[in-house]
Order: structure tokens, then C-alpha cells, then sequence
């Protein structure tokens, strides 16, 4: 069995004007949860629950991070992304070229922003599907190489 | 910034800038106590936690540092005086510290403040006795 370091995680989205940018370093929690629809097809008769495979995948991303309010941060990347779609590249263990990617073009379905006393002002945001397939890939592909 | 950066900036602080005056602030020195003829303050870093906050290479931490002030007011011979000092001492102190929480702009923020106090305590040293309090300052820093 083997682990793999959390923290070397990397991420990238595509900004509003197509630019590959990096977020990682703004961030401390990346969430990448897949699922697939596997509708009930139970005939009459079966005593158990019976389901479709190969339905209909879907995906959220959700990203926690802290809010710098500079021109190229994370509230004005965000900000410039409402009601745009973008393109995402996540690399569990970093952005090496024999890294795993996973990678889609998405839209940006919210943000917000925490301040507490006390604390960094915190961000989080979630993406989910705009258009295509989610990817997986054996090599850490930029958001441009692959789109 | 850095450990000295931050006492360097409690120094204007509280030193040159209000509670102490110039010269009476100090982080490398106890001989002012040999010198003051009031009150005065030596500065120590007493702890640090720098943690990962973030991902990425490198990474952004969060560092914690605990400064410790160590204030004393001098005995003037005069018992009221005195008393009348320790007062005005420490309310100058933290209303001068809350005043500018990110010490000069070597910090984002000062976390939390404590002080404590035994008043049945004094010290002689450099031929006076003096009433001290330690305060302690954690200040965060994300870099």
C-alpha cells in the first residue's frame, strides 16, 4: 500500500480571457467528487434492487482557499469567471509530467467568501460540468495541451 | 518579515513612538534597565508555529510568533507614585498596541494579547527596584 502527499496537489483553471492559472498556492482544500447516475431498472418480480450501468457521469469540484483581493487572486479570478466556462486541470500529486490529471471544461456554479475575526479571509468555490467528458490522463497535461 | 523585523517594529511601537519613548525599548539588551529612569521594556520571541496553510512550491505557511514584553516600572521612592505608574504604564501599553495591530506593517495581525502580573513581585537590578509584568503578543504573519 502506498500513500501520496496531499499537500502536492496542484490545480488550474483557465480565466476569464483563456489564460491557464495557476490557484494552488492560494488554496487549502480541493474536493473532486465523481459520480454517475445508475437509474433503478428492478423488474417486477426481483426481490432486489436492480440498476443501469454506464449512465450519465457527472462531477463538482470544490476548492477552500484564502482571498487575496490582488488583480491576478483568487477573488478577482472569480469574479471575472461568473457566467463563463473554464477549463480545469487537478493533479493529485503535482503537476509533474508522469503525473495523473484529472481535467474538464466546467463553469463556475459559486463562491463564497468567510471572514472571521481573528482568521484569514477564507474563499471557497465549486465547479461542475460545462460541456465534454471529465478526463482522466497518466501525464500531467496544461489546460492548453489538451483542450 | 522575520523575528527582528516584528521586535523592531514593537520598538517604534511602543518605544519611540509613544508608551516608553526612544531608547527604551529594547531586544538585545537588558541594560536599560541600568539607564531608565521610569519605565522601560526588553523584548523576547518565546514561540513560533509555521504551518502549511496552503499547497504548492512553495507554499504560503502561516506563522505564529509569540512575543514576550517584559515591562518594568521603576520605583520612584515614592509608593503612591509608583502605583500611579504601574496604571499608566499599562493602560498606555495596550491601548497603543491596539491602536496599531500590525506593529508598524511587520504583521498582519496581532492574534491575542496577555499579561499577567504578580504584584507582590519586584526585582532590583542596576541598583533600582522595579515592578514587572510580562506581556505576551502572538502576532500572525502570512507570508
Amino acid at each position: 500500500m502506498s500513500k501520496i502527499t496531499a499537500r502536492n496537489a496542484s490545480i488550474y483553471l483557465d480565466s476569464v480571457a483563456g489564460a491557464c492559472t495557476s490557484l494552488t498556492v492560494e488554496l487549502n482544500q480541493i474536493t473532486l467528487r465523481l459520480s454517475n447516475a445508475a437509474p433503478e431498472i428492478s423488474p417486477f418480480g426481483n426481490t432486489t434492487v436492480q440498476r443501469l450501468v454506464g449512465g450519465i457521469v457527472d462531477y463538482e469540484l470544490s476548492c477552500n482557499g484564502y482571498s487575496g483581493t490582488g488583480a491576478a487572486e483568487l477573488d478577482a479570478f472569480l469574479n471575472d469567471l461568473k457566467g463563463s466556462s473554464t477549463v480545469w486541470v487537478f493533479g493529485p500529486s503535482g503537476s509533474t509530467a508522469s503525473g495523473v490529471a484529472y481535467s474538464a471544461c466546467g463553469v463556475l456554479l459559486d463562491y463564497d467568501m468567510g471572514f472571521t475575526t481573528n482568521d484569514a479571509a477564507t474563499m471557497t468555490f465549486r465547479v461542475r460540468p460545462f460541456s465534454g467528458s471529465i478526463n482522466r490522463t497518466q501525464e500531467f497535461l496544461w489546460a492548453g495541451q489538451w483542450r | 518579515m522575520s523575528a527582528s523585523a516584528i521586535a523592531d517594529g514593537l520598538i517604534t511601537l511602543l518605544g519611540s513612538a509613544s508608551v516608553f519613548g526612544t531608547g527604551r525599548v529594547r531586544k538585545n539588551s537588558y541594560e536599560v534597565l541600568e539607564t531608565s529612569a521610569s519605565a522601560c521594556c526588553v523584548i523576547q520571541w518565546v514561540g513560533l508555529s509555521s504551518d502549511h496553510t496552503t499547497f504548492g512550491n512553495p507554499y504560503s505557511p502561516e506563522r505564529t510568533w509569540d512575543m514576550k514584553l517584559d515591562v518594568y516600572v521603576r520605583d520612584t521612592g515614592n509608593s503612591q507614585a509608583t502605583m500611579d505608574r504601574v496604571w499608566t504604564v499599562t493602560d498606555m501599553t495596550i491601548n497603543s498596541l491596539d491602536s496599531d495591530p500590525t506593529i508598524q506593517g511587520t504583521v498582519d495581525m496581532i492574534r491575542g494579547i496577555r499579561a499577567r502580573r504578580d504584584p507582590n513581585q519586584f526585582a532590583e537590578i542596576g541598583g533600582a527596584v522595579w515592578l514587572p509584568s510580562e506581556w505576551t503578543i502572538s502576532v500572525v504573519e502570512y507570508v
